[in-house]
């Protein structure tokens, strides 16, 4: 937390003290003021809340939840939904929302003392909760915005936290008013209120999920996910909790509270993959406090119950049950172990971690082997009961038998006809699947089947009864759970599922069979962001940040270094013909001549060097000796001289022969100095040859190097013959001593050669590609060319803190593609857009975002990936759209910061690999990953992408049924919330009277 | 009297919609559990029809005529015996590359005038061509241990290419009391039939050559020549009978082949437009077809059931103009079908594969709440005028489904010119199917029918014929799931 004052969060501050002030009142007896503090904090929180948005559109950088989670790049209705997005500003609505119902409650009249604790208290902990995530800080002057998580750069970011943290918000607060005051009525009213608003923020959830490549379709029991259900069931257990079980529900209640702690905690606390867009912190440990002080209240409340419950009496009761209430039993008692399952499937891991245990919620697969096989029975086992409830008074106890006993049948007749595959039922999906599918779409068809017929009898032939509404909606939202769920059959495993995906290359211009599509790549284009982004905002003082800055020094000390030679020896090389005429000679390659056999007889000594002993003895002294070679071939070439570890000293230029045989003639005993492993000759010729290489270049040689191995193995490297004659196969001559000719000029051989001379060489004969392409950039030149940004000399040993990020880099880019698309005859054109957002390879969760095209066919989805095209570098695979973003910086930035940035972009981009590459090597591959990507977005023409000469590369699958999931959810979400406005005029109207 | 019927007169009208809500409940389920199993959004991800299935008559009769014989099953989606079939056949269909070609024919718009150019008329035929002439039919379901093996020996067999392991088998389980011939060779074969004319199965043989038709065809069906094979044998099982059978018509096909070059098809040379003689066998066969269609395994059983019904909620006996009206609600129920697969096309298959299911789900839940004394409209409407012609019109209409492919092609030849013979062999199935519901209504009021099954009348009565009705309608559902193949 930030120290600073910002006028957005005085109100909020304000509130908080008179909350505690209307606590301690309340505590001391004091029921008039604790009313009216109360009162007053909750119209604070409430007026407060539109004053807090105000930063978030006019992009005030000074409160940090707005540089945090904006930048320019948003529109106005992005950087309102900002306000309820973050970490902090989300349990600020949560807060707000929570207060709404406290306002309601007060103005009605009907608060208790108690309630007022309670909920000042639950309000305490939300709002200290939002302050502690930072609701409120403020940052430093200077800074720019990050920018939203390039996930949820979404439009779906505007309802689903919304509805989301509303619902639990309506839910905790309804569950209060239930508990702590005698109106039921605007208990029910906020409670359905608050039902309604998380069926939708579920349901916005899932579909935001589902148009999202790899959060696993539309749900994928992330932790959040599964929070999201946990106040859900619990909620749904409360409602059920009518009739003979009316007695738990001041319990349900309390768990719905619970619950509704819970999941807020669960979504700020980093325990899922997807959601953790904020670590585990005190602040979200406040709102797991909560949750177990309801958890004690719903334990409380339970024992009451069983207090208060008469064995015989109950037994009376359950004789005489009608089949409406047993139904209500059955499926009640099926919602509430529902709910509870999940619940501790949540809390208990949940508990562990913040007591730094190490625990995990079961997801995505491992979910599905967790809670698939309990929810899906009791599911189906409440669903069995859903037309006893309704329909018992149309069909009667027997009547509900038949048709029972009628869907069951049916139900078996279907698996065993799925099981034997008599039916081409989801052939692709896994066995257990396709039975789960035809069980429950059985079942669920014939209740859908018993609840339409009901309505149809009840609206069209019984009106003259008069027609009850609130029975038709509760009717409805049954109906439309069944919709819901039978979509969910049809489609959960084509959308959660990779496997159903079929790859297609799609070329420019030609249309192409993609499943049940036809795909023509028509056009396509890179646009820049219209936004920047600041860095510093998460990165500074990160050792990501360290690491960016860390590589940019090694490059500049490593590969800068041999850039800078190179120029130094480019320089040098200008002003010495001499020594340039040597380098261009050796830069077009090593100069090799063969010479066919030559036959010497000159004066000449010979020493015998045996490097093992160290020996070294002159055995022919100026005598008369033949040499006779046959088949020779002599080479000149620039030789490297490298340390023990590979680092490279500088060169040599070595002149060599070849020959398949030498013949010695010499007046001395060979047995007496033969050669050995790692012996060898020096011939000095006191009547020196020359061998031409070309018409301007020639080698005069005075002195041999003699060494005897021999490559071919099966024949003995040398023989003795007669007294004085050795004969030696391919022997390996170097010359020691010799003369050089270029033109005019002559060079002593050997000849040494400066690191950036090598260098240089290797450069112009294409042997150091990456040299030569650094020194091809003029940007990376000047960066080496001139010293490190601050600290001064800038080689070796600058640490961080020597370098700093840019203020402002381009927020991303966006690759467009026109696609047409044509299905069954209807042919239209989409836009595709593969995003790359900066902030997102910056904070290691990669920038890119592949956009998902829907085609939707009637009930059924055809859901085509659109994936990126790539471009190879010297080391890796980039993604253009980085590769234009790369190469925006570089347009866009001073020559270093934009070397740093990219530093940090290669970073983000190689996270995976870094984190797991050993110490030593950490360095090198950090370089090698900044210079390849520089390099790489360097050469990148936009015009020339993959997608001309490879094609566009999508993966399609089908998704049946899934619209039924969206239809029925937002059915069932909106009757909810007729629901609760039904219960708000009934309460208006008991108030009126 | 039962108690059930005394129990009609004190029916409340709570309970009598409490009948009606479970039933309706009941059909909209099942509409939408069948439209989601069959046909709903789960078929547009499923997999594209493999090469070799047929769904073009112009690839019919490219692949009829290509240089080596080929296999054709005639299918139809609404039909449970085909989808039982498909499978096995699909196998040799996949492993294409030996002696024979194999490939599955569509029944749709199109490839409804092959089934009407070869006179199929029911679901599956089998039909082996050589050279673009059909050699060997087989309608119906295949039997044995390994059914692709015998679907191949069949097909093998027929294009007349036997060889010495057939010889064996023959010899193995018919060689002790029948005499054989020496070698497959064609005038070994020819010396057996000649020498050994005495011999039954030999006598069988050559007199079917003389008439030319096959074998099986002499003895009246493929299956009764395999019983035939069967019953001389007990130690020959379904396999190798269906082996020797088909080795028996194989060796008449080669000898007439090799004598005439004719087919041993008959009826499917000739278009049952062409009028005449061929216009009696369409009209004869059309007639023949009906009746079949009206015992079709499909909805017999709910004849059966309904009767049992009929007999036990009577008040007093249906005349005998009861019997017409159900025979002519029948016939109007068959032309129903038709007319609807004219007007719709391929939609109506899709309605028709919903429809049978759902028609079964809905005797199930009937036989069930009358089981449990929960009156349906069903029930109670039986006894009526009106509930037996309905009742009459939704038999019309089920029973054709195994009958499909003739009655769509019979209105399609009216349709396309051939009036007369189209009218009359539509009017002789449509005669077929009611004919034995009209029969079967009036024998059931008949007071020696009816009182025999009044003897069994009362509860037990009662409840069994609901317990009747709602096994059937089982039955029917698992016939439509193909999970059982009559």
């Amino acid at each position: 937390m930030s120290l600073g004052l910002h006028y957005a969060v005085v109100l909020p501050y304000i509130g908080l003290i008179g909350l505690i002030l209307a606590l301690i009142s309340d505590a001391r007896g004091d029921e008039e003021r604790g009313r009216n503090l109360l009162r007053a904090s909750v119209i604070l929180f409430l007026v407060g809340w539109f004053i807090y948005m105000i930063p978030f559109v006019t992009l005030d950088y000074r409160l940090a939840e707005v540089a945090k989670n904006e930048n320019d790049d948003l529109n106005l209705a992005l950087r309102i939904a900002a306000s309820w997005s973050g970490g902090g500003g989300s349990l600020y609505l949560y807060t707000t929302m929570i207060a709404l119902t406290v306002l309601y409650i007060i103005r009605a009249g009907n608060d208790t003392r108690k309630y007022r604790i309670a909920s000042g208290l639950t309000l305490l902990i939300a709002l200290a909760s939002a302050i502690l995530n930072g609701a409120f800080d403020v940052l430093p002057p200077g800074y720019g915005g990050f920018g939203i998580n390039p996930l949820l750069k979404s439009y779906w970011i505007i309802p689903h936290p919304l509805t989301t943290f509303g619902g639990y918000a309506l839910l905790l607060g309804g569950s209060l008013i239930f508990l702590f005051t005698g109106d039921k009525l605007r208990a029910m009213s906020v409670f359905l209120a608050g039902w309604g608003l998380l069926t939708f923020g579920i349901t916005f959830g899932a579909m935001w999920s589902y148009e999202t490549l790899g959060w696993g379709g539309y749900w994928g029991w992330d932790p959040v996910e599964i929070s999201e259900l946990t106040v859900w069931l619990a909620a749904t257990g409360f409602l059920h909790m009518i009739g003979p079980l009316d007695g738990l529900r001041r319990s349900l209640a309390a768990l719905t509270a619970s619950s509704a702690l819970l999941a807020p905690y669960v979504t700020r606390s980093g325990l899922s993959p997807l959601h953790s867009f904020a670590a585990a912190n005190i602040g979200s440990l406040i709102l797991l406090i909560g949750a177990v002080g309801f958890l004690v209240i719903t334990g409380r409340e339970i024992a009451n119950y069983s207090e208060r419950l008469n064995f015989n009496d109950l037994k009376r009761r359950l004789r005489g049950l009608e089949v409406s209430e047993a139904s209500v039993i059955v499926a009640g008692t099926a919602l509430i172990a529902m709910a509870i399952f999940v619940y501790a499937s949540l809390a208990i891991p949940s508990i562990l971690v913040a007591a730094g245990r190490e625990a995990k919620v079961p997801t995505m697969a491992e979910g599905i082997h967790f809670y698939h096989p309990v929810l899906y029975t009791l599911f189906i086992v409440s669903i069995i009961f859903v037309p006893g409830y309704f329909l018992s008074r149309d069909l009667g106890r027997k009547g509900f038998y038949g048709l029972t006993l009628t869907g069951v049948i049916t139900a078996l007749s279907v698996a065993v006809a799925v099981a034997l595959r008599r039916i081409d039922f989801m052939p692709q999906a896994p066995e257990t699947t396709r039975l789960q599918a035809a069980v429950g779409l059985s079942l669920s068809s014939i209740v859908a089947g018993a609840l339409t017929t009901s309505i149809l009898v009840h609206t069209l032939f019984r009106r003259r009864r008069g027609l009850n509404i609130r029975d038709t909606v509760l009717k409805l939202i049954h109906l439309s759970m069944l919709i819901a769920f039978i979509g969910i059959l049809l489609s959960g495993t084509f959308a959660f599922n990779d496997k159903y995906f079929e790859t297609y290359q799609i070329k420019m211009g030609q249309t192409t069979s993609a499943g049940p599509v036809e795909l023509t790549l028509m056009d396509y284009g890179f646009e820049p962001n219209p936004g920047h982004t600041d860095l510093r905002v998460y990165l500074e003082n990160t050792t990501f940040e360290a690491l960016a800055i860390d590589t940019v020094h090694i490059f500049y000390t490593d590969l800068g270094a041999a850039m800078r030679e190179v120029l130094q020896a480019e320089s040098i090389v200008e002003d010495n013909e001499s020594l340039k005429a040597l380098l261009d000679t050796l830069s077009q390659g090593p100069l090799i001549v063969s010479v066919g056999n030559m036959s010497l007889n000159t004066s000449a000594s010979i020493e015998y060097v045996q490097l093992t002993r160290g020996l070294s003895r002159i055995i022919v002294d100026n005598r008369t000796v033949s040499l006779a070679l046959f088949n020779v071939t002599a080479g000149i070439q620039a030789q490297p001289n490298m340390t023990q570890s590979g680092g490279l000293l500088g060169a040599s230029v070595e002149a060599a022969m070849v020959a398949d045989r030498l013949v010695i003639n010499a007046p001395i005993k060979w047995e007496e100095y033969t050669p050995g492993f790692h012996d060898y000759y020096v011939i000095t010729l006191n009547d020196p040859f020359t061998i031409e290489f070309s018409e301007n270049v020639s080698l005069r040689v005075n002195q041999v190097e003699i060494y005897v191995g021999g490559q071919n193995q099966t024949t003995p490297p040398f023989t003795i013959k007669g007294n004085n004659t050795i004969i030696i196969e391919n022997p390996f001559m170097r010359i020691s001593k010799g003369t050089l000719r270029i033109g005019d000029y002559s060079y002593s051989v050997p000849f040494n050669l400066t690191r950036g001379l090598y260098l240089y060489i290797l450069v112009q004969t294409g042997n150091a590609p990456i040299l030569a392409e650094a020194l091809n950039s003029p940007l990376l030149k000047a960066v080496v060319s001139s010293n490190l940004q601050a600290g001064g000399g800038g080689h070796g040993g600058a640490g961080v803190g020597t370098l700093s990020l840019p203020k402002s880099v381009p927020s991303g880019d966006y690759l467009w593609i026109k696609l047409r698309v044509g299905e069954d005859g209807d042919e239209h054109e989409v836009i595709a857009k593969i995003r790359f957002e900066a902030n997102g390879e910056a904070s290691g969760i990669h920038g890119l975002v592949n956009p998902v095209l829907l085609v939707h066919k009637g009930l059924s989805d055809i859901y085509i990936v659109v994936t990126q095209p790539v471009q190879q570098g010297f080391f890796g695979v980039y993604h253009e759209p980085l590769l234009y973003y790369v190469k925006m910086l570089q347009e866009e930035l001073p020559p270093q910061k934009a070397l740093l940035a990219t530093s940090v972009m290669a970073i983000g981009y190689n996270i995976a690999e870094i984190r797991n590459v050993p110490e030593q090597q950490l360095g090198l591959v950090l370089e090698q990953a900044l210079v390849d990507m520089y390099l790489t977005a360097s050469h990148f023409d936009p015009n020339n992408s993959s997608l001309k000469s490879e094609g566009l590369v999508v993966k399609v699958k089908v998704v049946p049924g899934v619209n039924l999931v969206w239809a029925g959810a937002i059915s069932m979400g909106a009757l909810g919330l007729i629901s609760s406005a039904m219960y708000i005029l009934t309460a208006r109207k008991t108030h009126a009277s | 009297m039962g108690r059930g019927r005394l129990r009609l007169k004190t029916w409340k009208r709570e309970e009598l919609e409490a009948g009606v809500v479970a039933l309706v409940s009941v059909i909209i389920g099942g509409l939408i559990l069948f439209y989601f199993l069959v046909s709903g959004p789960l078929t547009l991800a499923a997999e594209e029809e493999p090469d070799y299935v047929i769904t073009r008559s112009s690839d019919f009769y490219r692949v009829i005529n290509s240089t080596k014989p080929v296999a054709i099953m005639f299918s139809s989606d609404t039909c449970p015996v085909c989808q039982a079939m498909e499978p096995y056949w699909s196998e040799l269909c996949r492993q294409q590359g030996g002696d024979i070609g194999f490939y599955l024919l569509k029944l749709n718009d199109d490839t409804i005038k092959v089934f009407v150019d070869y006179n199929v008329q029911e679901t599956p035929t089998f039909i082996v061509f050589d050279d673009g002439r059909p050699v060997a039919r087989h309608v119906g379901a295949f039997g044995g241990s390994n059914i692709t093996e015998t679907m191949l020996e069949w097909a093998r067999l027929s294009t007349g290419k036997f060889g010495g392991e057939d010889l064996l088998l023959l010899k193995k389980y018919c060689g002790s009391c029948h005499p054989t011939p020496k070698s497959v060779n064609r005038s070994d074969i020819l010396d057996w039939l000649k020498n050994a004319s005495s011999d039954p199965m030999v006598s069988l043989i050559n007199s079917s050559i003389s008439s030319n038709v096959s074998p099986s065809q002499a003895v009246g069906g493929f299956h009764v020549l395999v019983g035939i094979v069967k019953n001389m044998n007990s130690s020959v099982d379904d396999q190798n009978a269906t082996r020797i059978a088909s080795l028996l018509d194989a060796i008449a096909v080669s000898l007439r082949a090799g004598k005439t070059g004719e087919s041993v098809e008959t009826v499917g040379q000739e278009h049952p437009a062409q009028g005449g003689v061929a216009g009696a066998v369409a009209i004869t066969t059309a007639l023949t077809a009906g009746l079949i269609a009206s015992f079709s395994p499909c909805v017999f059983p709910v004849l059966l059931a309904y009767l049992s019904l009929l007999t036990q909620r009577r008040r007093k006996p249906l005349g005998a103009g009861a019997a017409f009206r159900a025979a002519a609600a029948t016939a109007a129920g068959t032309l129903a079908v038709g007319v609807l697969f004219l007007a719709l096309g391929a939609a109506a298959q899709s309605i028709s594969r919903i429809l049978l299911p759902v028609a079964s789900l809905t005797l199930l839940a009937a036989g069930i709440l009358g089981y449990m004394d929960v009156p349906t409209f069903l029930n109670v409407g039986v006894s009526t005028k009106r509930g037996l012609t309905g009742f009459s019109f939704l038999y019309g209409l089920l029973a054709v489904q195994c009958s499909f492919p003739l009655v769509a092609g019979a209105l399609l030849l009216v349709a396309s010119g051939g009036l007369k013979v189209g009218a009359a062999s539509l009017t002789a199935f449509t005669l077929g199917i009611s004919l034995p519901v009209g029969i079967a209504v009036w024998a059931s009021q008949r007071e020696e029918v009816a009182g025999l099954l009044n003897k069994l009348s009362g509860e037990e009565a009662r409840r069994f014929s609901y317990l009747f009705l709602g096994v059937m309608g089982l039955v029917l559902l698992l016939y439509s799931l193909n999970v059982i193949v009559l």
